[in-house]
């Protein structure tokens, strides 16, 4: 059975790790459960961005991560982890709101808006961002296999 | 199916095998794709028909796309624009497409060069996507879509 569902979630990362706060309706327990794991991963993700922690982030990515930055590049892995290895990719903060899970048994789609302060290949940026994340369950863990984002233009 | 395997093999030759798992290609894998290379070409062709009835049973109800200007739209949302011609496709084009084959979810990337009619304004800009494709009952259906504009480098 197809089984979704939404769960938004307003927090700031910096600095926060704590548990999500669930709105909207209850979904069934199995799906609630695997939300809790995949923003956890998520979590991790990001405060190994935050200190550059190519070790967690090289565990947490899938070898063949379809990555597109927010000029529409397409991205290895390996040359991600280089960026933010390099500090070519630098958050000074980091901010993520408006999360939505969508649970498809082993697969979850995560979409939100991003508010970080990013320095990019030296210059900062502040403008907001929409992205989706990719996550499948693989042996057991929950890896990071797509990633897009683009900025958001004002309507 | 002729073209199919045509553009099947144009996309293998283009940007190579899909490594999806990170495991040599198999006969399982090269299945998928041209699957999924099917109806990812048969939503293509119900866009510029604007063949809804298709496009409603290739999407799935809880499709979520992030457009190239960063809205988030659901299903209805964004049959919505296709049905009052918000958004039209005039031509239907992409390239460098990619499959990741995880099983029963498949990722694809490209680059669509499609000429588009947004809000009455023409747009040829290219534009970069990562689409999911999931099989639900066998039927692969498009999970999520997202479209970022190529910045000139």
């Amino acid at each position: 059975m197809i089984t979704i569902r939404i769960l938004l979630l307003s927090f700031l990362t910096l600095g926060f790790v704590g548990p999500a706060r669930a709105q909207g309706t209850a979904g069934n327990q199995a799906d609630a459960e695997i939300e809790k794991e995949v923003l956890k991963v998520e979590h991790q993700k990001d405060e190994a961005l935050r200190n550059r922690d190519v070790a967690v982030l090289d565990q947490i990515y899938a070898d063949d991560l379809a990555f597109v930055n927010a000029r529409g590049k397409v991205i290895t892995k390996a040359e991600h982890l280089d960026e933010i290895r390099s500090g070519q990719i630098n958050y000074l903060s980091r901010e993520q709101e408006d999360y939505r899970v969508h649970v498809w048994g082993d697969t979850v789609v995560l979409t939100g808006r991003e508010k970080s302060v990013l320095e990019y290949h030296g210059k900062v940026t502040r403008l907001p961002r929409q992205f989706t994340t990719v996550y499948i369950k693989r042996n057991g863990k929950w890896r990071y296999v797509a990633h897009q984002v683009s900025p958001v233009v004002d309507q | 199916m002729r073209r199919i395997l045509l553009l099947s093999f144009l996309s293998l030759a283009l940007v190579g095998p899909a490594k999806g798992q990170g495991t040599a290609r198999t006969q399982a894998d090269t299945r998928i794709q041209r699957e999924v290379l099917k109806v990812d070409d048969e939503r293509g062709q119900a866009m510029l028909k604007l063949d809804l009835a298709t496009l409603d049973r290739l999407q799935a109800d809880s499709l979520v796309v992030v457009s190239a200007k960063g809205q988030v739209l659901d299903k209805a949302q964004y049959m919505e624009q296709v049905r009052s011609g918000s958004m039209k496709f005039l031509t239907w084009a992409m390239d460098q497409r990619r499959f990741h084959i995880y099983g029963d979810t498949v990722i694809v990337t490209g680059r669509a060069t499609s000429v588009m009619e947004v809000q009455g304004k023409i747009n040829r800009t290219p534009r970069r996507f990562t689409s999911v494709y999931i099989k639900q009952q066998g039927q692969w259906r498009l999970v999520s879509h997202h479209s970022t504009v190529i910045a000139e480098q």
